[in-house]
């Protein structure tokens, strides 16, 4: 089922140290979208991040070596998390937080140095069946020194809750996208929600590699190629392979995911990334459609993803 | 032969007595452990159950709760202490085989797949091509 979406409803804003877009099928229902959005960021921030000193992972931080009872929704994104790490064999894994500080994300990306030496030579992170979680409750014991990173995952948690929650407030078909990970919930417009993919997503509208169109699920990009950053001589990105704390030297710049969830195609196109030139074997024994791009530009498709000379 | 003899069952004993107080230690910590989390359910208040904030989500509150200090030896878990001087965490001794720091096999291109809700799950409907102009961008941040 579908709607007419003659005019869109849109709205883009500054958040979790990039931008949030909010598109609805019916505009005059925005106001209560919008609401549920920023609720929804404030409260992923306030639980998740890990640059604020009174955000909740920050406190976990602090209580490590305890066992802790933690919030509802950071007790989603943990659980999110951990499942993420158990479906990927371990690939996409929230115990990469050192490696990450380490590599020079230590900071808001806006605010990391370009002048600091080369990092020390990386280490494995210590793995997240080295925490102790209990989902029923939910309780944590982080052990002493091990620090996480929910930052991709939580950024697509939060664009799956505020987009159902959004179209349930507002009624009507709502995308939310953070970053250029994608959410869509409730009725989708006639031919589905369009989307540009491209590498970086503030280049998609302008020159789009690809437009699709989907109804529903998720749609998240990973990259090497983005949130980049110099440390001594070296170039560093966001992705960190846990299996040895370093920056995968990945076969892929970039690969897109569509899923059932923007968690989903989060995970997927993180593990894709790492996992380099098994990832497409991997996406399609997972039914999962994916566009993977080599760092020399060329593009491969799987499980469904339609090639850019199929027709619409 | 005889001090030969008399000396392997000298380490007999001794791996035996070895593997007793394994034994011991494991359950102890096991039984530290359900404590700890027995506390943190007796202890109750959570999130949910409090009243909901004004202009929240639902489900959206509270925050890290101590309970109970396991025990020190937690702070060294799996081999894993602390940094002292930066945080970071060090192996600091062989990581088990269930550790990511090592794992086994590529993920889940095994002909074992788990179920429907225990896997990655495709959208509804696979992406098609559009000519029209697009509603909003992806791609990475």
């Amino acid at each position: 089922m579908s709607t007419a979406l003659d005019a869109p409803g849109r709205l883009e804003f500054a958040a979790l140290g990039t931008t949030a877009l909010l598109v609805v099928t019916a505009p005059d229902r925005m106001s209560q979208a919008e609401a549920v959005l920023r609720a929804e960021l404030a409260a992923i921030d306030e639980a998740c991040s890990r640059f604020r000193a009174d955000s909740e992972i920050s406190r976990l931080h602090l209580a490590a070596g305890r066992a802790v009872t933690v919030g509802p929704l950071l007790g989603e994104a943990l659980a999110a998390a951990f499942r993420a790490a158990e479906l990927t064999g371990g690939l996409v894994d929230p115990t990469v937080g050192a490696a990450v500080c380490v590599l020079g994300y230590d900071c808001d990306f806006a605010a990391i140095p370009s002048d600091r030496p080369g990092p020390p030579p990386p280490r494995p992170a210590p793995g997240w069946r080295r925490l102790k979680w209990n989902p029923a409750h939910p309780g944590l014991l982080l052990p002493r020194g091990v620090s996480l990173d929910l930052g991709a995952i939580a950024k697509a948690l939060a664009a799956d809750r505020a987009a159902r929650h959004a179209a349930n407030a507002a009624g009507c078909g709502v995308l939310v996208g953070l970053g250029g990970d994608i959410a869509m919930a409730g009725v989708a417009p006639d031919g589905g929600w369009r989307v540009a993919v491209a590498d970086d997503h503030r280049n998609a509208l302008h020159q789009p590699a690809q437009t699709i169109s989907m109804s529903t699920g998720g749609l998240a990009t990973s990259s090497t190629v983005t949130r980049t950053w110099l440390r001594g001589r070296d170039r560093h990105h966001h992705i960190v392979d846990p299996r040895t704390g370093a920056n995968p030297d990945s076969a892929w710049r970039t690969v897109s995911v569509a899923a059932a969830s923007c968690v989903d195609a989060n995970t997927a196109s993180t593990a894709a990334i790492v996992l380099g030139d098994a990832a497409p074997g991997w996406l399609a024994g997972l039914g999962l459609p994916a566009r993977m791009v080599t760092k020399d530009g060329q593009v491969h498709t799987t499980g469904g993803w339609p090639d850019l000379e199929d027709g619409g | 032969m005889t001090r030969h003899l008399r000396t392997l069952r000298r380490q007999r004993v001794r791996g035996c007595r070895r593997i007793t107080v394994v034994t011991v230690g494991s359950a102890a910590s096991a039984t530290v452990m359900a404590a700890a989390f027995g506390v943190v359910l007796a202890a109750g208040a959570p999130s949910s159950a409090a009243p909901p904030e004004q202009n929240s989500i639902p489900h959206v509150a509270a925050g890290v709760n101590e309970v109970v200090k396991i025990k020190d030896d937690d702070d060294e878990i799996g081999g894993v202490r602390a940094d002292e001087e930066d945080g970071r965490a060090i192996p600091s001794a062989p990581l088990r085989s269930e550790a990511t720091a090592q794992p086994a096999s590529p993920p889940a291109v095994t002909a074992e797949k788990p179920g429907p809700a225990q896997q990655l799950q495709p959208p509804a409907q696979a992406p098609r091509n559009t000519p029209e102009s697009a509603h909003a961008p992806s791609g990475a941040s």
